[in-house]
């Protein structure tokens, strides 16, 4: 299939065929089409080389390149699934789909888990929580007193730590989100769903193009 | 004793603008009996931060939020929305503890209107509050929380989702 023989078709490293992608992922094959339309744009935002950089990210999600972000640091380094610096085409799909609407809800949860546990540990530890608040206060431009912090965290790891132990664990994440659905709500992308149309692939022009570095 | 707030940048009031006192309100007794819902940690940062909100990607223009933050008290915020439905001409469906339900008069392109607003307590005077459509068209709901919702909002408003998100 296609008009091109394979062998003169070059992609960037971490492409993976949309056929192998849709096979091992929540994806259609058009909508893996689709993905990569939209990985194009993101990719080539700021250097034009087929990968996504942190800057490149920053930009797509804040429309400035400079913006740093724990939050945005965390969806960086969970989707550079090879720990390489940039997010290739077969790691963005492949991440992308846990937040599509029919993926498994097990899924969704443990890739929570994994944002949350900032330094890895297998835990949600206090300070990493307290970290976090603090944060998103500062993203959001307001400042909180270190009490009022303090009170926040608190309450939350009181819900949390079930087991009183001074961290949460993948056990007592996914008991806390079974009370608590909502926290998990922005784990679902629902445009995932309509991604065919917002960015058309033609089956054709995607295999005839060449992604030339 | 009230701990006093700042935000970087801006001079905004010490405290809520409105004077809880000057609030009347049939359900103010029942609401100071409990504050509203623990919002917790996870679920502040899960809505509020533009990081964890991957719909940037898709969108070309900056999100409207449909939750805001506020260090007025449960009971005034929801004494505020009632004002805010009444003088849009949304009739409040059901109004029960923190949570309310309005609705448009007039039908709508698919419908009427139907939107319900949830008060939550992060903290002591730390309140979120979010809006959702449970009725109608989405680009009438959208129009609904920036065009009327939000500059009528304003004096209860501390921050809005995804606001201040383009200052480095």
């Amino acid at each position: 299939m296609g008009c091109f023989p394979s062998k003169t078709r070059k992609h960037t490293p971490g492409y993976e065929e949309p056929t192998v992608l849709a096979s091992e992922t929540s994806f259609t094959v058009s909508e893996v089409e689709a993905l990569f339309q939209l990985f194009r744009k993101l990719s080539s935002s700021i250097i034009d080389d087929g990968l996504i950089n942190k800057e490149e990210l920053q930009l797509a999600l804040f429309r400035n390149r400079n913006k740093k972000n724990l939050f945005a640091d965390r969806i960086f380094d969970l989707f550079d699934v090879k720990r390489n610096g940039v997010i290739e085409f077969g790691e963005f799909v492949r991440s992308l789909s846990i937040f599509h609407p029919d993926a498994p809800v097990s899924d969704k949860i443990e890739f929570a888990f994994r944002l949350y546990d900032l330094r890895q540990t297998g835990f949600i530890e206090r300070d990493e929580l307290k970290e976090m608040v603090v944060a998103l206060l500062h993203e959001s431009d307001l400042i909180l007193s270190e009490d009022y912090i303090e009170l926040i965290v608190d309450k939350t790891y009181t819900d949390a730590d079930a087991k009183g132990d001074g961290r949460i664990d993948r056990e007592e994440w996914k008991e806390f989100v079974s009370k608590n659905p909502s926290l998990i709500k922005n784990m679902t992308l629902p445009y995932l769903k309509d991604i065919t149309l917002a960015f058309p692939s033609f089956v054709l022009q995607s295999e005839v193009q060449d992604f030339e570095m | 004793m009230r701990v006093p707030w700042f935000s970087k940048g801006f001079t905004r009031s010490i405290s809520c603008p409105i004077l809880d006192d000057q609030v009347e309100d049939g359900q103010e007794i029942a609401r100071t009996k409990s504050p509203p819902p623990f919002y917790n940690a996870f679920e502040f940062i899960s809505s509020m931060s533009s990081g964890f909100d991957l719909s940037n990607l898709f969108e070309n223009k900056r999100k409207s939020g449909s939750l805001f933050t506020s260090k007025c008290s449960g009971s005034t915020i929801m004494a505020t929305l009632e004002t805010v439905a009444k003088t849009f001409n949304f009739r409040v469906v059901w109004s029960k503890g923190y949570k309310l339900k309005m609705e448009g008069e007039s039908e709508g392109r698919k419908g009427k209107l139907a939107v319900t607003a949830e008060v939550y307590e992060v903290a002591p005077e730390v309140a979120v509050v979010e809006f959702s459509k449970a009725a109608g068209d989405t680009l009438e709901y959208k129009k609904f929380c920036e065009e009327d919702a939000r500059p009528a909002l304003k004096d209860i408003v501390w921050s809005w989702q995804g606001e201040n998100n383009c200052q480095s």
